[in-house]
């Protein structure tokens, strides 16, 4: 529905491109800004370090390095699910939601070990999802209103016990705060090996189901008149999400948790078209994202590790937006600027063809410059700008005498099939929609260039034998 | 008794939250049949085939596929949704679409084989679709992405078909390619039953029509039932103290059984 | 501990009483703009652009290196600005989805300022813990009072623009077509937001913020069907939950954030359970009253049916043509002696009064009459008729009654062939 836009609309397409690159620009550069930042810090240098980390000769180094990539390669595939179920939201408000557990578990055992941890954080989870259920089942509560009055609850609740136990007198030394934005150098054996059954586990899912968690995702409705439980399958993905959350609050923390799930995702749909290749892409930038973040973590312990896996995988995900071959802005860009030089040129072409039948003589006669200027009406400037695009892709060549022009047969073809194009459209308008006369050359005008071969022949057998005044449209080919 | 009918429904009554909109529909749907179903908007249409599908609890009566419950002849039944409904940019192309008609007809584990992908592809020719295999889905024209879930469909092999408005937002060219397609099927011996919204489109194409408002308000051949009266009956306003009840049913949120 | 001891002793400290201002005048600014919110249906939006803001509060604080100053202000608000700009332009001009492009900017923008802020922690008097949960109770004099500036504000706008900001919540299409720029209130709403963040942020962080600004609203709106009301109970109920935060935070010495947050949640579920329209308990209270009365209607149906005016009815034969459980027999018939529909002549049988058949009589009339109008109007088959004529009997009101009588122009015998009871009220 073609509906005007309003003027700040207007501002709004226009300022939105600028401020895209600006942010795109910030993000991508925050990484290495952070990285010289860091050799000032240190004593040794930042390349030094890199290279000592590489070397695999620590084993803390190696231990961080396989859990979160471990982590970012689980993320990257199971998030793929929530990101094409539309419901990457559900993640964020989950992986808040979870904080309250583990302050309880503390609480009770007193101690910060893996396990009770772990099992505090399932239970919050679990908890969270039936008192979401609840509350999105009142049919007051709008469902973005009770996903974000909630998951604030249970982290407001977990910021209670926190803080509590942080100002009590055993509790200063927990460090529990190292679970808001996690610190990779934390992680211990059995988290590395928790990750990896899990990773395990939700790889031979994805394999073994794929059709089912294809059809599902796509199509729900579809899904279940062939039988497919839906139900079940929704389940078992918000187990898997539940488990894959808890077990990456260590390493990213539960503030940012979110972002190992959707941002890989989002970055390969941008990218590819096939669900498989989605999903695999999509693993190996939640790899890449989890190793540049558990690189940082060893460079400077003091940073941590959830923002720089988010910026990391941000910068990615900025990468692509722009770049992505289809649907990047920059391509898209290019594009449109090689669109607009092509139908300028096609333009020139057209108004010398139109100069010279104007004056009744030979299409290829040679031209005169001056005359041609006076005759036509735009710029001499933008015209001497496009006449020397035109001579450099040979499609005017200099005349015998001086200032002269000379249309090519190429030039000569396309200018004929632009104004073939152009008559035949006009025609079509005229005859076929009621378009007042007046309005149809500006239409023309545009559409003249973005005619493809079928729609040509189609209008060929529509208007065969239909003349327009003076103008016949089988000229257009002499 | 002869053999049972592709579709039996009996006494259906269907609530959406707790509002009924249709009810107590009666209906034998005919082997080899082209049915349409046509109603104003709100007639419980699309809520009659979500019904059948075993998509909507039922308040009472029951559907019967070949005299057996859906759950057992659910292979028999190929189901096409209003178009809409799906996400155009998912990262699927025409033909995993059209695979994904066979999914049924596989095990939990069960990989689409050889012959599936034969169907599948062949399903896509059916509907002159083969040259668009392998575009994303969101890169196709209304008309296209249509055929493309009719080729899902055909590569269910299925017994009987159901479409929800599959004429919605197609071209010219795509309506005459679905329509021709249905009555391929049925030479082939297969059920179809379409909801339609357009009168004149439901007279030419379909050998038996149901008429719904609310409830059924006639079911016969074309030319039978075809007729100023029924469907003035049909379309002559609704019937306001069935909007009444259904509307004080809501407000009670249904009445609990005693 | 005594209520002296609880409420009162702690306001004699400067610090709690500011932390009282302070919580009043958040708590309201943040309750009013967040019902906008809640019935925009933008409560992740106020999420995304609170977490969004940090970097701009972070670069503000190093090139300003003050706490409360007009440029943190204006640089923090415009970086949560643009953020709408920002998941806005990637869903036009991608594929992304609204969700997701709101997790990776709001996600991306958050994780870029913490690691400013915490590279930078050095130089700037900020508690990088306090990002999450903000420090109340530490927050200068000076921001006292441009928080009360900015809630005044906020009540002033609402109250003068009042017209604009319910018809653009309501109907955006509508506010443009009689001259109301839903575009322009929008951003200037999305203006005003990003400012009370920033204000906000001191105080209870970034994440928190959020409960804050929807839960008063949420809660307002299952009490009260109009804007009005909506409006004056989240401020209300955000005071509440601010002060009694406050104090609990005081009381265990944990964050104040967090408290008010529980407080705020525990407010809403208690409306879920406890409003009289939309909550839980009347809802069921509802049913059990709509399922008590469909019980005794069933009753004196079957008495009227059995002509228990005249002849008393055992309990057994009752039960044997109910089915129903003894216990909810006795009860059933226990209320209608109450209410004089029967009496009982003796221990064990029911005999109808006058008022309980002429009760009896309405429900078989209704009974009936549904099934005339089935099966004439509707033309179902007799035996679909019963069923459905089963509940309908209980929801008939007089007026629909009037309507069917007219439309079946009186009948007097239902499909079945039995009479159908005159009208009770002519």
């Amino acid at each position: 529905m073609p509906r005007k836009l309003p003027g700040s609309m207007k501002v709004y397409r226009s300022i939105k491109r600028y401020l895209l690159f600006t942010a795109v620009v910030a993000l991508t550069t925050a990484a290495p800004a952070w990285a010289a930042r860091i050799s000032d810090l240190q004593e040794t240098s930042v390349w030094t370090q890199i290279a000592e980390y590489f070397s695999f000769s620590s084993p803390i180094a190696v231990q961080t390095l396989i859990g979160c990539s471990a982590l970012g390669l689980l993320g990257g595939l199971l998030g793929c699910f929530l990101v094409l179920r539309r419901i990457s939201l559900v993640g964020d408000a989950l992986g808040h939601a979870i904080l309250p557990g583990i302050g309880f578990s503390f609480m009770i055992i007193g101690a910060k070990s893996t396990l009770p941890l772990l099992a505090g954080a399932i239970v919050a989870g679990v908890l969270y999802s039936l008192v979401l259920g609840f509350v999105s089942r009142q049919r007051r509560v709008r469902p973005d209103s009770a996903l974000g009055l909630t998951f604030t609850a249970f982290f407001g609740l977990g910021i209670v016990l926190l803080s509590y136990i942080q100002n009590s007198p055993t509790g200063s030394q927990a460090g529990l705060d190292k679970f808001l934005f996690g610190q990779a150098a934390a992680i211990s054996m059995v988290d590395i090996k928790v990750s990896i059954i899990l990773l395990v586990i939700t790889a031979l899912a994805i394999v073994a189901l794929f059709k089912q968690l294809q059809v599902f995702s796509f199509d729900a409705t579809f899904a279940s008149s062939i039988g497919i439980n839906t139900a079940l399958y929704h389940y078992l993905m918000m187990v898997l999400f539940t488990l894959t959350i808890v077990i990456s609050v260590q390493a990213v923390g539960v503030v940012l948790v979110v972002a190992l799930l959707i941002i890989p995702p989002t970055t390969a749909h941008l990218l590819v078209d096939r669900l498989r290749s989605m999903l695999i892409l999509s693993g190996f930038i939640g790899l890449l994202s989890g190793a540049i973040g558990s690189l940082f973590s060893y460079l400077y312990s003091g940073i941590p590790t959830g923002p720089m896996v988010v910026l990391a995988s941000a910068s990615i995900f900025a990468f692509a937006l722009l770049f992505a071959p289809t649907s990047g802005a920059v391509p898209k860009l290019l594009r449109k600027r090689q669109r607009r030089r092509r139908t300028e040129l096609e333009n020139l072409l057209k108004s010398l063809l139109e100069f010279n039948r104007h004056r009744n003589v030979e299409d290829s006669t040679p031209i005169a410059l001056d005359d041609y200027l006076r005759f036509s009406e735009s710029d001499p400037d933008w015209t001497s700008r496009q006449i020397k695009r035109a001579q450099r892709a040979k499609l005017l060549l200099p005349g015998d005498k001086g200032d002269t022009l000379v249309l090519t047969d190429a030039a000569l073809n396309s200018a004929r099939r632009i104004l073939r194009n152009h008559i035949l459209w006009e025609l079509y308008l005229d005859q076929y929609t009621d378009i007042a006369a007046d309005h149809v050359h500006f239409d023309a005008e545009r559409i003249e260039h973005v005619l493809t071969p079928d729609i040509i022949s189609r209008l060929e057998s529509i208007l065969a034998g239909r003349t327009i005044g003076k103008t016949d449209p089988s000229r257009g080919n002499a | 008794m002869t053999q049972a009918p592709p579709i039996e429904i009996h006494d259906l009554t269907i609530s959406y939250h707790k509002r009924p909109v249709l009810w107590g529909v009666d209906v034998d749907i005919p082997e080899k049949a082209l049915v349409g179903i046509i109603g104003p908007n709100g007639a419980g249409k699309s809520t009659l085939i979500k019904g059948v599908m075993g998509m909507l609890p039922l308040s009472s009566g029951y559907v019967k596929i070949f005299g057996e419950p859906l759950k057992r002849r659910r292979r028999d039944i190929a189901y096409v949704p209003q178009r809409e409904a799906v996400d155009w940019d998912f990262p699927v192309t025409a033909y995993d679409v059209a695979l994904m008609g066979r999914y049924g007809h596989l095990g939990l584990l069960q990989r689409p084989s050889k012959s599936d992908r034969k169907i599948a592809a062949e399903a896509l020719e059916k509907v002159g679709m083969s040259a668009y295999r392998d575009r994303q889905i969101g890169n196709l024209s209304g008309g296209q992405q249509q055929r493309v879930f009719l080729a899902r469909a055909l590569a269910q092999q299925a017994q009987v078909y159901l479409m929800d408005e599959p004429f919605v937002g197609v071209d010219a060219a795509t309506e005459s390619v679905i329509i021709e397609l249905l009555r391929d099927l049925r030479r082939q011996g297969k059920t179809l039953v379409v909801v339609n919204h357009d009168l004149q489109a439901a007279k030419e194409y379909f050998d038996y029509l149901l008429l719904l408002n609310m409830r059924k308000v006639a079911f016969g051949p074309t030319k039978e039932v075809f007729t100023n009266e029924i469907l003035q009956k049909t379309y002559g306003g609704k019937l306001t103290i069935l909007s009444d009840a259904a509307e004080a049913t809501r407000e009670h949120e249904g009445v609990p059984k005693h | 501990m005594s209520f002296h001891d609880l409420f009162i002793a702690p306001l004699q400290f400067e610090w709690m009483l500011r932390g009282l201002l302070i919580a009043i005048f958040l708590n309201v600014s943040l309750g009013i703009i967040g019902s906008f919110l809640v019935l925009r249906r933008m409560a992740l939006m106020g999420d995304a652009v609170s977490h969004a803001v940090l970097p701009g509060i972070v670069v503000a604080f190093l090139i300003s290196n003050s706490r409360a100053s007009l440029p943190l202000l204006i640089g923090a608000t415009g970086v949560g600005f643009a953020t709408t700009f920002l998941i806005n332009g990637i869903k036009l001009s991608s594929k992304v989805k609204e969700d997701a492009a709101m997790g990776i900017v709001f996600t991306s923008m958050f994780a870029l300022g913490v690691v400013l802020l915490n590279s930078f922690a050095s130089h700037v008097d900020l508690d990088p813990d306090c990002v999450l949960y903000g420090d109340l109770l530490g927050v200068p004099s000076t921001t006292v009072w441009v928080m009360a500036v900015v809630t005044l504000a906020v009540v002033a706008g609402v109250i003068l623009f009042y017209r604009q900001l319910q018809v653009t919540a309501f109907d955006g299409l509508f506010a443009d077509g009689v001259g109301i720029s839903s575009n322009w209130t929008h951003y200037i709403f999305m203006g005003v937001l990003a400012v009370i963040l920033v204000i906000a942020f001191e105080a209870v962080g970034s994440i928190l913020v959020v409960a804050m600004l929807i839960a008063p609203g949420a809660t307002a709106y299952l009490w009260t069907d109009r804007l009005p009301p909506m409006l004056t109970g989240s401020a209300i109920l955000g005071i509440i939950a601010g002060v009694l935060g406050l104090y609990i935070s005081v009381w265990l010495n944990c964050s104040t954030a967090g408290a008010m947050v529980c407080v705020s949640f525990l407010l809403f579920l208690i409306s879920l359970i406890a409003s009289p329209k939309h909550g839980v308990v009347a809802r069921w209270w509802r049913r059990r009253k709509l399922r008590r009365r469909i019980l005794a209607e069933n009753l004196l149906k079957e008495l009227v049916r059995l002509n228990a005016r005249e002849v008393a009815v055992s309990f057994e034969r009752l039960i044997e043509l109910t089915r129903l459980p003894v216990r909810r027999l006795q009860k059933g018939i226990m209320r209608l002696r109450q209410r004089g529909l029967i009496d009982r002549p003796e221990p064990e049988s029911v005999r109808l009064t006058p008022d309980g058949e002429v009760e009896g009589m309405r429900i078989l009339r209704y009974h009936r009459l549904w099934e005339a109008f089935l099966s004439s109007e509707i033309e179902l088959p007799e035996d679909h008729l019963h069923r459905d004529a089963e509940e309908m009997e209980h929801l008939l009101t007089p007026e629909m009654e009037a309507q069917l009588a007219e439309l079946l122009s009186d009948p007097d015998k239902d499909p079945h062939g039995s009479p159908i009871p005159p009208s009770s009220s002519n």
